[in-house]
């Protein structure tokens, strides 16, 4: 991300500054993907997302010590934005704030079947968080157990438990709208 | 293929593994172009850019603020029957169905499966948690 931070900021601490450009750069897109995911397939919502994990972990990167990986401290940060937004979404949700367009949002700019990218949506939304954590960092963003663990501050072996609970649910959900065979008969939404 | 991804991978059947392969592949947002990183390359340097408020005031604030609802607690009628209260006080309450106050008493349910929060979280996790978020 050239240009984003200017020289005289990074005077000060030139190192954070690098370190932090070089996180935007190689994590920008995935955090994008990895919101918009966890936030049920909305695109405004998803850039918000990532640009707050990314600002908080700008101001949190000097008390960063490389004591664990990078990328799973920023993406921690992430996924605990993404659930924070979930919160409030759901606030205003249950107290008929909420803006039509703020949610769950087919996304018609997205690539795809709409109203398939909508169901599986719903279907994520209705894990628990946990579940719903551990299915997109494991098998959507392809981080593996260990990595999912720390970013979601469990145990390994609570990670798994998440997933196959998770995959249980949403194959009940989701069995007959993935179904090769139904596909040719499009999706009941 | 990493031996976690192995692990991973070993855990699911056949079948499994192709609907989950399925389902990621219609989940799939949009692809970042070069205009949208732009966007957001901007929007991030102008709000890391932006002076943040005087943090060190935020203690002095909140006492403030505390004193000043004792005072207002201590005067006559404000802590008794509502009925009694003053015109005053009584505006400045948010309402039955008022967004703060449903915001405030919200205890809906935000985290469903909240008996499996472990006590794993290594340090500088733990850290960023009390730096940025109240959970």
């Amino acid at each position: 991300m050239e240009g984003v931070i200017s020289l005289d900021m990074a005077a000060a601490e030139p190192s954070l500054e690098t370190r932090f450009e070089a996180l935007v750069a190689n994590h920008r897109d995935r955090a994008v993907r990895l919101a918009w995911r966890l936030v049920g397939g909305d695109e405004a919502a998803a850039e918000d997302v990532a640009q707050d994990a990314l600002v908080s972990a700008y101001r949190g990167l000097a008390r960063f010590r490389g004591d664990s990986s990078l990328d799973t401290w920023f993406y921690r940060i992430l996924v605990r934005q993404a659930y924070s937004y979930l919160r409030w979404r759901g606030v205003r949700e249950r107290f008929g704030r909420s803006d039509p367009e703020e949610t769950i949002d087919p996304a018609p700019r997205a690539t795809g079947d709409p109203l398939l990218r909508q169901r599986i949506a719903r279907a994520l939304d209705s894990l628990p968080r946990n579940q719903r954590d551990a299915f997109v960092l494991v098998h959507m963003e392809d981080f593996t157990v260990r990595e999912a663990a720390e970013i979601m501050g469990k145990a390994p072996g609570t990670v798994k438990s998440h997933l196959h609970r998770a995959l249980g649910k949403l194959r009940t959900q989701l069995e007959d709208a993935l179904d090769p065979s139904t596909e040719a008969d499009g999706h009941d939404g | 293929m990493t031996d976690e991804n192995r692990e991973k991978t070993e855990a699911l059947s056949p079948d499994t593994e192709r609907f989950v392969e399925r389902l990621k592949a219609a989940y799939e947002p949009r692809p970042m172009d070069a205009v949208r990183r732009a966007a957001l390359d901007a929007r991030l340097r102008e709000r890391i850019e932006r002076p943040r408020g005087p943090v060190w005031l935020a203690p002095a604030v909140a006492t403030a603020a505390i004193a000043l609802l004792a005072v207002w607690g201590l005067q006559p009628g404000v802590l008794e029957a509502p009925g009694t209260a003053p015109e005053v006080a009584r505006a400045d309450l948010p309402t039955a169905d008022g967004w703060e106050a449903q915001l405030y008493l919200y205890e809906g349910p935000l985290e469903s499966d909240s008996t499996d929060e472990e006590t794993y979280l290594p340090p500088e996790y733990a850290a960023i948690d009390d730096l940025f978020f109240d959970g």
